[in-house]
């Protein structure tokens, strides 16, 4: 159980982690939020958006402010699962041949799959065994990866052709989705100041440890939320589903296949995150309505009828919000 | 965390008393609403339950009792802590901190939160508590209610006083019987049929159409003589057995020509001359044209008289005439019906007087006639009060025997014979209705107001 130390201590990390990043980023608070939130929850981020939006470096500034170790896979249809979780290779050493286990660079704290959309299912795979389980097995020995980690993957929403879209139940492992946006005018002018003048950018120093985000961590399962509170977000992963009684008509009339059990933990673990980012020390309705989105969005499976007249789920969660009611 | 305890139990004690108002607001509002509806309807049907002041008092108590009862079960009904304080919360934008803190009571949390939510809770510990105040909305359900309670304790007493002005003008239209009138009777619609007059009073919707139409031949028949339509009827005169205003005029007309008649034999005893002058022929003639018989023949007579001495033995023969006019019936005939009715068979036998009836004469009335029956138990003759005959009918009533029933005098009635075990009727004779209209010197147009009138005292029997 935590302490008031605990609090004081994991409140001070984020906020300076989130004023380092700060520093790099410009713009992309949502982001930012969403990537934090996850790294909270012990969960995986799916980043969407067009090259060049500064997703990268957004995920080397987290991952420098906390000194943690980054690794970027670039996904390619060429790409195996060795490549991404290790092989063994045949070393000599004293006279002496073995194989010693070369791990690959799933093996970090903080990883950008970009792209992961471009890979073979089967690489996909070996990816998201790591993303779950927090281990990679190579030859029956299971290897465990170093907490905190996470996943931020990214997909191109442009590049069709060559794809091979994550399954729906792959989909549904990721915490959270995030949409990265194109910069408005002024952020897109702060940009060029920071990388083409002032010595470049640099990557924020070092503000937190491995240490504070796994305290943070346990802080974050502790924070309040009321009783009333969780059986509204259970109601509003309901909603979602078409034949449930809460659902407004559109999605009776667009959704194949509503939100898994999943959603629902993670609207709930997600709001006590967003709560603690913002120096609450309980859940509130509006933490849950401002995580519904990024928790839910990814896991909803439009029908045929839907994707042809291209209903967005967002448009769907609003109705979800508007039907229904906290009490 | 004590006064954090005491915050919850605050909230629960006044949830409870507000939820009690509220249900008791809404009960006595529809329970007394919906009882109020049944008592108008009551009385609209003129349901007479309606008018007993227990019942009013038991569809008050019964209202009241239901709305305790209703506040009771409501504050006893458990109180959803977690829902109400989320509800709390949300209605006063709190950011849910006192249903986290009673989330973190409820499970022994951490209470690294519950130090932390406490201070920012007992903040707005009295917004809270005034978040629970009863809503106006129930105040007035509860003041509405309890007008409507008074309404229905109430409700007799309006009641009647509302059934006694519907059926006060009817009532008052001169219905003898003083039964039941409604406005809603047409003043057009036609009396209803009925058998013959009967000893037993007639019906109150017959009455009531029968007071109207009967204000209208009153009217007709004050009218008739130059009275006054609008003039409130004097039921007295009605009742008498003489019309009050008939005997004032020829109780005028009587002495007038007592004093013509003086005068003329005064002359006829200074001058020694029978015949009349111009003046006092036309006064004679004109008294010759409105009177009649046996009055106009003496008068013409006197008319045609030239000898002094037979002129003045007619004019003492036509004061002693006018002194007693005009004498009724009574003071001949018997109380009893035969006599009367033999009286107003021969109106010529008998000398028409102007003079009213007094009391002595309705008393000695028993006297010269052997049938009749002194009245004991009616005052009449004094003013106001009809004269009443009691009369022997024939036949009888059920098994107790004899009947004895009071008609009043001058109607033209007379009892029909039948069985003992049948019981009286009354007929009109309407021709000796004429006779006695004639004898009294009424116009002709009037005869058939005065016929309609007894139509419909008499409900159109015979």
């Amino acid at each position: 159980m935590i302490t008031e130390k605990d609090l004081e201590r994991a409140q001070g990390a984020f906020h300076r982690l989130t004023e380092a990043i700060g520093t790099v980023i410009v713009g992309h608070g949502s982001v930012i939020d969403i990537a934090l939130i996850a790294l909270l929850c012990r969960g995986n981020v799916l980043l969407e958006g067009v090259p060049g939006l500064g997703k990268t470096l957004l995920v080397r500034a987290l991952a420098g402010a906390i000194g943690l170790r980054f690794s970027r896979i670039q996904f390619t249809p060429d790409l195996m699962p060795a490549d991404i979780i290790g092989t063994d290779i045949l070393t000599e050493e004293a006279g002496h041949r073995g194989f010693e286990f070369s791990a690959g660079p799933i093996f970090a704290n903080i990883v950008l799959a970009d792209e992961i959309n471009r890979a073979t299912p089967k690489t996909q795979s070996a990816l998201l065994e790591a993303m779950q389980e927090r281990t990679v097995t190579v030859r029956a020995r299971t290897y465990e990866l170093e907490e905190p980690y996470i996943v931020l993957a990214t997909q191109n929403p442009i590049e069709m052709e060559g794809t091979y879209p994550l399954p729906e139940a792959q989909v549904d492992r990721f915490l959270l989705k995030a949409k990265v946006p194109f910069p408005t005018v002024d952020e897109l002018s702060e940009i060029t100041v920071r990388n083409t003048e002032e010595g470049g950018l640099r990557l924020p120093e070092a503000t937190a440890s491995a240490e504070d985000i796994l305290v943070a961590r346990e802080v974050v399962r502790e924070i309040p939320i009321a009783e009333g509170l969780r059986g509204y977000a259970a109601r509003l992963v309901f909603a979602t589903h078409p034949e449930s009684e809460l659902a407004p008509p559109r999605i009776r009339d667009f959704v194949e296949y509503g939100a898994s059990p999943r959603a629902a933990i993670a609207l709930v673990m997600a709001a006590k995150a967003r709560a603690f980012l913002n120096g609450e020390v309980n859940v509130a309705q509006s933490d849950i309505d401002a995580v519904l989105d990024a928790a839910v969005i990814h896991r909803l499976i439009l029908n045929f009828r839907g994707e042809a007249e291209g209903v967005t789920i967002h448009d769907l969660l609003q109705d979800v919000r508007q039907k229904v009611a906290v009490l | 965390m004590p006064e954090f305890e005491r915050l919850l139990s605050a909230i629960t004690t006044r949830t409870r008393r507000t939820r009690a108002l509220s249900a008791f607001g809404l009960a006595l509002l529809i329970g007394s609403g919906s009882l109020l509806c049944v008592v108008i309807v009551c009385h609209l049907l003129r349901t007479p339950i309606a008018l007993r002041l227990p019942f009013g008092l038991a569809m008050a108590a019964v209202s009241s009792l239901s709305a305790l009862l209703a506040a009771v079960l409501a504050g006893r009904r458990p109180v959803d802590l977690a829902r109400l304080l989320l509800g709390l919360d949300t209605r006063l934008e709190a950011h849910a901190r006192l249903s986290s803190l009673y989330e973190l009571h409820r499970t022994h949390g951490n209470r690294v939160f519950q130090e932390a939510l406490s201070p920012l809770v007992m903040q707005r510990k009295s917004e809270y508590l005034e978040a629970l105040r009863i809503r106006r909305a129930h105040v007035g359900a509860i003041a509405v209610g309890a007008v409507f309670i008074v309404l229905l304790a109430g409700s007799p007493w309006l009641g009647s006083v509302l059934w006694a002005t519907a059926s006060e003008p009817v009532a008052m239209s001169g219905e003898p019987r003083g039964a039941e009138a409604t406005a809603e009777e047409g003043v057009e619609a036609e009396p209803e049929e009925e058998p013959a007059l009967e000893a037993t009073p007639p019906s109150p919707d017959a009455g009531s159409s029968a007071g109207l139409l009967l204000d209208d031949v009153l009217g007709d028949l004050r009218s008739s003589r130059g009275a006054d339509p609008e003039e409130p009827i004097d039921e007295d005169a009605l009742t008498a057995s003489e019309p009050s205003g008939t005997i004032q005029l020829e109780e005028e007309e009587a002495s007038s020509l007592r004093d013509l008649l003086a005068a003329i034999s005064e002359r006829i005893r200074q001058t020694r001359s029978g015949e009349l002058s111009e003046g006092e022929r036309a006064a004679i003639s004109e008294i010759v044209s409105e009177a009649s018989d046996p009055l106009a023949s003496d008068l013409e007579g006197l008319l045609g008289e030239s000898d002094p001495d037979q002129a003045r033995e007619r004019i003492e023969r036509l004061l002693s005439t006018t002194e007693s006019f005009p004498e009724t019936d009574e003071s001949e005939a018997p109380p009893g019906i035969e006599a009367d009715a033999e009286s107003l068979d021969a109106p010529s036998e008998r000398e028409p007087s102007t003079s009213r009836d007094t009391s002595e004469d309705q008393t000695t009335g028993g006297e010269d006639a052997p049938d009749a029956y002194p009245i004991s138990d009616f005052d009449s003759g004094k003013e106001g009060l009809p004269e009443l005959v009691e009369a022997q009918l024939p036949g009888e009533f059920g098994d107790t025997g004899g009947f004895v029933e009071y008609i009043t005098k001058g109607v033209p009635v007379e009892p029909q014979e039948s069985e003992a075990a049948e019981p009286a009727s009354f007929v009109v004779d309407y021709e000796r209705m004429e006779s006695i209209l004639d004898a009294r010197s009424i116009p002709g147009n009037a005869y058939e107001v005065v016929r309609t009138y007894f139509e419909l005292i008499t409900e159109g029997g015979p």
